[in-house]
């Protein structure tokens, strides 16, 4: 197991489209691939403020001086890439937090998000008419006894054709619940793994992009092999407008600022890109509700003063 | 103390070296991490207590305003909001405690209610010493009784004894008389016939009758022996120094008949 | 090829292999949905569960108890009093010895410092209530056997044996009483503090609990201390157990640190007034009030 502190390399290849693997090798097997500096883990310990040279990747941190951690879990890696070129070049590396990045691939709560998802917004609007709501039927059709025929009181009953229906739906009928907080984060923690474990997550320094063609990201989709749709997530709203031009022309390439990140859209997507900033950003605001007392209603002392503090830089 | 705990559980040895957190103010919100001998964080179980609502914001209403709510512009209110907030609250602490007249209440109202420690000290041995007592005449009691067991026995068994001898004695006696009637009046008489009842009435007539001949008999026997013994008295009186015969039954003379 | 193994990091490893995770291959947890069965088919629709004529078919069955005209089972049946004072009736939930221990080892108790019922309450260690008639704490001698820690301990009822492991291991155990008011304080004392009442003082125990806090063999906080020493001699002397000096170590202090009997609080003496904002204490300087207070 390795602990971290110790001064480590990275050593990453790249096996089969589908998966990429990151394995950490200790300091006497040396780089293979990469010309890594070797004090490169030890300099990071400010926050992701400028870019490194293409040509020597170091590690990348996320602020991660006030994000709690547990002593038995390590961060897990992804490459931080660019869309400025269809060719793939690596700026560095990010180091995720393992309680977002890699928990335990809970299937069933992707489930219920996207189920929650999809029905807490519908409404079922069928409505049937009753014996009541029909028009007429309010008369006795004949009298009780001796005419011959069946006794009845109403030509709308429900055995009558063109009666009413005895037990239809019955108006406006709504899905609406709500799953628990915790749990729609742990969903998205959980989609959020199960695309990084999978290869499917790419985290690039911003989403600019050269030129508004579509046909750029396609060739860049493919030739990175991406697969058929992407999810392109960007911190705030403003996204470059080049990006928003050419996802608006495709149906398989979508924008969305972090807000609208849900794990319907991940799954549905084969890609998910985020850029740099979100991955802070939801660090964040997905472990807290790991860690928070009750919600910080007003005026109470926020639990986020109280957490715990831990950095993964310390020796 | 922490290096037992690590030598009786060496699995827990991790949590040995954790911060203090005392029991007073301030404690409930801790959430330490700790420093291992191997120097590297690690986190130790702990409660974290929920935040207390201390920080709302600060209002302090405005007493001459009619619009401010009653409950408002009560000392009571006032008390809180000084709790809550304390020397920001702009508001006199020394409101807090209770005024002359308001201490001299409350003295009271303990002299009243509350006792002293004496006191009731003296109320439990008062009560104990009572208790003792009455537990003491009670087994007291309980004692004698027990000393007279063996002689209340004895008579039990003694009147069993008698009784049963009684009922024997009844059986025999009617046995008797059936016998007896069967003999004067020559057949098998039923013992509630009014016949029976008549002659058992004789019998005991009779018995009766023999009974008294007896007893007259008997005293005059007595008689005979008293003045017999006066003789011979007399007779030894004459001798000096002879000895008197005194073998004399004397028994005490029967008034009732 | 990194390989399934337990756990997360296998469930993880399996998944860089599995196909990708997409809405169609995503399903419930057998028996998450489950749809509330239908009443239907021959047998369920007939008389709809409700049997054959009489009250049960037609709804008219009378009152739950009834027995058809005979003095029912629940009027029958005489009251006693079982219950009668039941909500006047002091308790004190049981804190055993077992929990202690895990607690201590868990590091959720302190035993660095003097355990009172504050430390446990703030801590969830128990679950008092003292608007339930919970006047506090009884130290349970469940635990006995494997209790290892040395501590000072204030409880407010004590059993024998339990007094006798404690002190067995090295430890103090004292019993003290804490009249509603003062338990409520000791339980939530933040609470109180933001009242902006100075801290009251404690009252003495009712007549009835007098004894058993002045006597020495339940080390009450009333009794004598001398009393008290020949009490934990005489008990080593009962269980067998080698009595330690307590003078010896290095926690001597800590371990004879007992509240005065007007005292809630650790540290915070009666007639004081805290000020949680600024964290500093205000005391009275008025003699009456002293004197009120000191009484």
């Amino acid at each position: 197991m390795l602990s971290f502190g110790q001064r480590s390399v990275v050593l990453i290849y790249q096996s089969s489209k589908c998966c990429q693997r990151l394995v950490v090798a200790s300091m006497s097997s040396g780089p293979v691939h990469l010309d890594i500096p070797a004090q490169g883990s030890q300099q990071q310990t400010d926050q992701s403020s400028v870019l490194p040279s293409p040509d020597s990747p170091i590690l990348r941190l996320v602020d991660k001086s006030r994000l709690p951690r547990s002593r038995f879990s390590q961060p897990v890696y992804s490459w931080l890439e660019t869309l400025g070129e269809i060719k793939d070049e690596k700026l560095g590396m990010v180091q995720l937090h393992p309680d977002v990045f890699s928990t335990h691939p809970r299937m069933d709560i992707l489930h219920r998000c996207v189920r929650w998802q999809k029905f807490y917004r519908k409404i079922n609007y069928d409505y049937a008419r009753t014996r009541a709501d029909m028009r007429g039927g309010g008369r006795k059709p004949w009298p009780q006894k001796g005419s011959g025929r069946a006794r009845h009181g109403s030509i709308r009953s429900p055995l009558w054709h063109l009666g009413g229906k005895s037990h239809g739906p019955r108006g406006p009928y709504s899905y609406y619940q709500y799953l628990p907080l915790k749990e729609r984060a742990l969903g998205l923690k959980v989609a959020l793994t199960v695309k990084h474990s999978q290869g499917d997550l790419h985290i690039v320094d911003g989403l600019e992009i050269p030129t508004a063609d579509p046909e750029y990201m396609e060739d860049l989709m493919r030739y990175r092999n991406w697969g058929k749709s992407v999810l392109l997530v960007d911190l705030n709203e403003d996204i470059p407008e080049n990006i928003c031009e050419a996802s608006a022309q495709l149906k398989t390439i979508n924008v969305m600022p972090l807000v609208g990140l849900n794990v319907y859209s991940m799954l549905k997507h084969d890609t998910l890109v985020l850029s740099l900033p979100c991955v802070q950003k939801l660090e964040d605001k997905l472990l807290y509700q790991d860690h928070r007392h009750s919600h910080g209603g007003l005026g109470t002392i926020s639990g986020d003063r109280d957490v715990f503090t831990g950095t993964w830089t310390e020796k | 103390m922490a290096t037992s705990i690590a030598r009786e559980f060496p699995r827990l040895a991790f949590l040995c070296h954790f911060r203090n957190v005392g029991p007073c103010l301030g404690s409930s919100t801790a959430s330490e991490y700790c420093r291992t001998q191997y120097d590297s964080c690690m986190q130790v179980a702990r409660y974290r207590a929920p935040p207390f609502p201390l920080d709302r914001s600060r209002y302090i209403p405005d007493k001459t305003d009619p619009k401010t709510p009653d409950f408002q512009k009560t000392l009571k209110f006032d008390r809180k909001l000084w709790g809550r907030h304390g020397e920001a609250s702009g508001l006199d602490p020394s409101m807090c405690w209770p005024t002359k007249a308001e201490l001299a209440d409350l003295q009271e109202e303990e002299r009243d209610w509350y006792l002293t420690l004496q006191e009731m000290q003296q109320n439990i041995a008062v009560k104990r010493a009572a208790q003792a007592e009455a537990k003491l005449a009670w087994e007291k009691r309980v004692a004698a009784n027990m000393a007279k067991m063996p002689k209340l026995i004895e008579q039990v068994h003694e009147e069993r004894r008698q009784k049963k001898e009684q009922l024997e004695e009844a059986k025999k006696r009617k046995e008797r008389l059936i016998g007896q009637a069967r003999e004067r009046l020559g057949y098998n008489v039923h013992p509630t016939s009014p016949k029976f009842v008549a002659m058992v009435e004789e019998i005991e007539k009779e018995e009766r009758k023999q009974k008294k001949k007896e007893k007259k008999a008997k005293q005059e026997a007595m008689k005979e022996a008293f003045r017999a013994a006066i003789a011979a008295a007399e007779a030894a009186k004459v001798q000096d120094g002879a000895d008197i015969n005194l073998d004399i039954p004397l028994k005490p003379h029967k008034t009732d008949q | 090829m990194a390989a399934a193994g337990k756990g997360t990091r296998g469930a993880l490893n399996a998944l860089k292999n599995l196909p990708r995770v997409a809405l169609t291959n995503i399903k419930a947890m057998p028996g998450a949905l489950t749809k509330a069965p239908r009443r239907m088919g021959g047998k369920k629709k007939r008389k709809c569960g409700r049997g054959h004529k009489g009250q049960g078919q037609r709804g008219t069955r009378p009152r739950l108890g009834f027995e058809g005209g005979n003095t029912p089972f629940y009027l029958k049946i005489p009251k006693y009093g079982y219950y009668d004072d039941h909500s006047r009736r002091r308790q004190y939930p049981p804190l055993s010895l077992n929990r202690l221990q895990y607690l201590i080892d868990m590091g959720r108790v302190d035993t660095t410092e003097p355990i009172d019922l504050a430390s446990l309450t703030i801590s969830h260690a128990v679950k008092i209530n003292p608007k339930r008639q919970h006047y506090g704490i009884n130290l349970v001698e469940e635990g006995a056997d494997i209790f290892q820690a040395k501590i000072n301990i204030e409880v407010q009822y004590a059993s024998e044996l339990a007094i006798a492991t404690v002190e067995r291991n090295g430890g103090t155990i004292s019993t003290a009483y804490y009249d509603p008011m003062a338990l409520l304080i000791l339980c939530n004392p933040i609470g109180f503090f933001a009242k902006g009442i100075p801290i009251p003082k404690r009252m003495l125990p009712p007549e009835d609990l007098v004894e058993y806090y002045t006597n020495a063999e339940t080390r009450g906080y009333l009794a004598d201390p001398q009393e008290i020493q020949k009490a934990r001699l005489a008990l080593a002397e009962k269980y067998g157990y080698k009595l330690p000096d307590l003078s010896l170590e290095e926690q001597f202090k800590m371990m004879s640190i007992r509240k005065d009997p007007r005292q809630i609080l650790f540290g915070l003496g009666a007639g004081w007034l805290v000020d949680l904002n600024r964290k500093t204490v205000l005391k009275p300087t008025d003699p009456d009030l002293l004197e009120f207070y000191k009484s």
